[in-house]
C-alpha cells in the first residue's frame, strides 16, 4: 500500500506533506521553536484527516556503531542485539540495526550497523499526540538511513561525504546534513546549522563544517588520510550550480555534485522531475518503493497495523469467499453438465434394457447352451477331420506308390504317440496334453517295403530313393526317413554278401520307412 | 499487544473470517458431494450399460450359434456323439460287417470308458467327453476290408472315433482265389461320446 502523506520532523520544524509521483508538496509547515506548534499540528490533522501517513525523522541526535556479534540466529540473536543496543545507546528512544557482513577470519562474527536515535522533547510530544489521537502511522523513517539505502545507486567510493539540505530551515539559517560513508556503508551522519543570508556566507561556513567533519573523521581514524574525501553535494539544481561556482581550495577534498533527477531515475522514481532537496527524493522513494519501516515506536504504528491487518483479513475473507464460490460453482456446474449427459445415457440404457428383454423373450429353447453346442460341433468336426482312418492314410500312401512295380508294401503301422511326445517324455512327465492338441498332432506311420534282390543293389536303392522322394512330395507328408534297411551303402556301414548260385538271391530286400503325416 | 487486545481489535474480522470459512466449507462440501454422487451414478450407469451390452452381444451370438449349428447338433445327437455310449450298437455293426465281408477271423475288445476333462483351450472342462478304446483283430482278404470296416462303423455305429493305433501286416503268400488271411489287422479305435449333463450340472 502506497502512503501518500508524510510528517517530516527535524530539530527545527514540523512539515506535513503530500508525496506522490509528482514530488513532495508541503501542506503544513511550522517551526518547533513556536510554543503552539503542537496545537497547530493537531488542529491541522483534525481538519485534514489524512488517513495513513509516514513519519520522517531528520534529526541530529543519531549515533552510529558497527558491532560484531557471534554468528547466532533466532531469538538469541535478537536478544543479544537488544542488549548491545541498550549498552551502546542507553538514552536512545529508537534503534535500527542492519546486518552488514560476516567476518571471514577468526570467530567469523556477524557485523551489524546499529543506529540509535534520541528524540528531542518536541518530537516526543508530537509522538504522544499522534498516539493519543490514534492516527494511522504506517512507518517511521530516518533520513540518514534512507540515504544509506539509496547510496548503492551512487558510484562506489572508499570514503565519501554526502551533503544535503534539511527541510524547513528558519529564516537566516540553513541546515545541512553531512553523512559519511566508508566503503559504501553508513558510518556516521551529522546535522549542521549555518547562519547566513548569502551563498558566500553560507558556503564558506559549509566548507568549514565539511573540513571540520573531515578532521573529526581523521581524528577518529575513520578516514584514510592518504586519499581524498569525496564530498558529494545533493542539492537542488539551482543551489548545486551556485555551490559549484564557489571556489574550493582544499586539496584533501574532491567535490562532486549529484543531480537529483538523475539519482531519482536510478532509484526508479524517473517520473518525478523536480526535487528541492535530497530529503524530498528520499520521502518520495520511501512512499513509492514500500520500504520497510526503520523504527516501530511503542504504540505509534499500532493503529495502522491493526487497520492493515483488518484490511488484509477482509481481503483474505473476500478472496476465500470468491475462490470457494468459483470452485464450488465450477464443480457444481460440471457435475450438472455430467448429470444432464447421464440422463441421456440413462435413456439409452433403458432402450438397451428393452432390447435385452426382447432378446430374452425370443431366446430359442435348446437342449444345451449355445456355447456348449458350438463346442460340441467343433469338437466333432475335429475328431472327424483328424480321424486318420485307413481310407485317407492308404489313399495318401497309394498316391506316392503309383508306378513302383518292384516295391511291395509288407506292413503299415499307425504309431500311437503323437510326435511331440516322442523323445520328449521327460518334459511332459506329469503333464496331460490337452485332447485337442493330441488329436491334431502330426501322426507317425511305419511302412515296411520289400524289393526283389534280383534287381541288384543299385536299382533297389534307386527305387527306394525315388519312392521316398515321391512320399516327400505329398502335401500331407511332413517327414520321411529310412528307419531300417537291409541294404546300407553308407561309408560307416559294414557290408557283406554271399555271391554265387548258392546264395539266396530270391530273398527280398526289406526297408522300414518312417512317415510323418498331417491332415 | 496482548491477546485480549488482539481479540478486541479483530473480533469482527475473525467472526467474518470464520463465517466465510464455514460458508465456503458448506458450499465446497455440497458441490463436491453432488459431484461425487453424479460420478457414482455415472459409474453405475456405465457398468449397467456395459453389462447390458455384453448380455445383448451374448444373446445375439447365442442366437446366431443356435441358428447356424442347431442342424449340426441334431445330426451329432442322432449320430450318438451327444448321448450315452451305446457299445452294444458298435458290436452289432462289427458283427454285421464281419458277416458281410466274410472275414475268417474277427475279434474285438472294448475297454472301460474314461472321461476326458482336459480337452483344450476354448472347451469347457465339464463338457462330458468320454473315451473308450476298442481293439479289433481280423484276418483280411485285402486292405479294402479294413476301409469297409471303418466306413461301416462311421456310418452305422453311434459316436465318433479315430484310429489310435493300427498294424496292417501282409502275409507272405497271397491268394485271391480263396477266402483266407492275406492281411492281418490289429487296430485300436478310440471312440468318443459326450454325455448329456443332468439338469443343474451344466456350468
Amino acid at each position: 500500500m502506497r502512503i501518500q502523506h508524510g510528517l517530516y520532523l527535524s530539530d527545527v520544524s514540523v512539515i506535513f506533506c503530500d508525496a506522490d509521483q509528482m514530488g513532495v508538496t508541503s501542506v503544513f509547515s511550522y517551526a518547533l521553536s513556536d510554543a503552539d506548534y503542537l496545537e497547530k499540528l493537531e488542529a491541522f490533522l483534525r481538519q485534514r484527516q489524512p488517513g495513513a501517513f509516514n513519519v520522517y525523522l531528520d534529526l541530529m541526535g543519531e549515533e552510529y556503531k558497527q558491532e560484531s556479534i557471534p554468528h547466532i540466529s533466532g531469538r538469541d540473536r535478537d536478544a543479544l542485539l537488544d542488549r548491545k543496543s541498550k549498552s551502546l545507546f542507553p538514552s536512545a528512544d529508537l534503534v535500527w540495526k542492519k546486518h552488514l557482513r560476516r567476518e571471514k577470519t577468526g570467530r567469523k562474527d556477524d557485523v551489524y550497523l546499529l543506529v540509535g536515535l534520541s528524540l528531542p522533547s518536541s518530537v516526543d510530544h508530537i509522538f504522544d499526540a499522534l498516539v493519543q489521537a490514534k492516527y494511522q502511522i504506517a512507518g517511521v523513517y530516518s533520513l540518514s538511513i534512507l540515504e544509506q539505502q539509496i547510496h548503492a545507486n551512487l558510484e562506489l567510493s572508499e570514503q565519501s561525504l554526502l551533503v544535503s539540505r534539511v527541510l524547513g530551515s528558519p529564516e537566516g539559517k540553513r541546515i545541512y546534513r553531512q553523512t559519511f560513508f566508508k566503503d559504501g556503508h553508513l558510518a556516521m551522519s551529522r546535522v549542521t546549522s549555518i547562519n547566513g543570508e548569502t551563498d558566500e556566507q553560507v558556503f564558506s561556513q559549509l566548507m568549514i563544517e565539511i573540513e571540520r567533519m573531515r578532521h573529526f573523521l581523521a581524528g577518529t581514524r575513520q578516514l584514510n588520510t592518504a586519499n581524498k574525501l569525496v564530498v558529494r553535494s545533493a542539492f537542488s539544481e539551482e543551489e548545486a550550480s551556485r555551490f559549484l561556482r564557489y571556489e574550493v581550495n582544499n586539496e584533501r577534498l574532491k567535490i562532486e555534485n549529484i543531480q537529483l533527477p538523475s539519482l531519482a531515475k536510478k532509484v526508479g522514481l524517473g517520473r518525478t522531475k523536480v526535487f528541492s532537496s535530497l530529503a524530498e527524493l528520499l520521502i518520495v522513494g520511501a512512499s513509492q518503493k514500500l520500504i520497510s519501516t526503520h523504527f516501530k515506536p511503542k504504540g505509534l504504528t499500532n493503529v495502522f497495523n491493526v487497520l492493515k491487518t483488518k484490511r488484509m483479513m477482509r481481503a483474505v475473507t473476500f478472496v476465500l469467499l470468491l475462490v470457494s464460490t468459483c470452485v464450488a460453482g465450477f464443480v457444481a456446474y460440471t457435475a450438472k453438465v455430467k448429470n444432464d449427459q447421464l440422463q441421456v445415457l440413462s435413456f439409452r440404457v433403458q432402450g438397451l434394457e428393452q432390447q435385452r428383454a426382447q432378446l430374452l423373450d425370443n431366446v430359442q429353447e435348446t437342449e444345451v447352451s449355445a456355447t456348449k453346442m458350438k463346442q460340441l460341433v467343433e469338437l466333432s468336426h475335429d475328431i472327424s477331420t483328424y480321424q486318420f482312418g485307413p481310407d485317407k492314410v492308404l489313399e495318401v500312401i497309394a498316391r506316392a506308390y503309383r508306378g513302383f512295380k518292384y516295391i511291395s508294401i509288407e506292413d503299415i503301422k499307425w504309431i500311437d504317440k503323437p510326435l511331440n511326445q516322442q523323445g520328449n517324455n521327460r518334459r511332459h512327465r506329469g503333464y496331460s496334453e490337452p485332447f485337442i492338441m493330441k488329436l491334431k498332432a502330426a501322426r507317425q506311420f511305419e511302412l515296411k517295403v520289400a524289393l526283389p534282390s534280383s534287381l541288384g543293389n543299385r536299382e533297389i536303392l534307386e527305387n527306394i530313393e525315388r519312392f521316398l522322394n515321391a512320399l516327400r512330395e505329398l502335401p500331407e507328408v511332413t517327414d520321411v526317413r529310412r528307419k531300417q534297411a537291409a541294404l546300407n551303402t553308407s561309408e560307416n556301414a559294414e557290408m557283406a554278401a554271399s555271391l554265387g548260385s548258392a546264395s539266396s538271391l530270391s530273398k527280398p530286400v526289406e526297408f522300414t520307412l518312417s512317415i510323418t503325416m498331417e491332415l | 499487544m496482548s491477546a485480549k487486545q488482539i481479540v478486541k481489535d479483530f473480533k469482527f474480522s475473525i467472526i467474518q473470517l470464520i463465517l466465510v470459512l464455514l460458508i465456503s466449507a458448506l458450499m465446497l462440501g455440497g458441490a463436491f458431494f453432488y459431484a461425487q454422487d453424479v460420478e457414482q451414478q455415472q459409474v453405475n450407469i456405465l457398468q449397467q450399460q456395459s453389462q447390458i451390452n455384453s448380455d445383448i452381444a451374448r444373446l445375439v451370438r447365442d442366437d446366431e450359434i443356435i441358428n447356424s449349428m442347431s442342424g449340426s447338433f441334431a445330426q451329432l445327437k442322432s449320430k450318438g456323439f451327444y448321448g450315452l455310449e451305446d457299445r452294444l450298437a458298435w458290436t452289432e455293426v462289427l458283427k454285421l460287417t464281419s458277416e458281410q465281408l466274410k472275414l475268417p477271423a474277427f475279434k474285438y475288445s472294448i475297454s472301460p470308458q474314461k472321461s476326458l476333462t482336459n480337452i483344450g483351450s476354448g472347451f469347457q472342462g465339464n463338457l462330458g467327453l468320454s473315451e473308450s478304446l476298442m481293439v479289433i483283430e481280423a484276418d483280411l482278404l485285402h486292405e479294402g476290408d479294413f476301409i469297409s470296416i471303418t466306413e461301416q462303423l462311421s456310418v452305422f455305429a453311434p459316436a465318433l472315433f479315430n484310429v489310435r493305433e493300427c498294424h496292417l501286416e501282409k502275409e507272405k503268400f497271397i491268394s485271391v482265389l480263396q477266402i483266407k488271411r492275406n492281411i492281418g489287422l490289429r487296430c485300436t479305435l478310440a471312440w468318443y461320446t459326450v454325455k448329456p449333463l443332468l439338469v443343474g450340472e451344466e456350468g
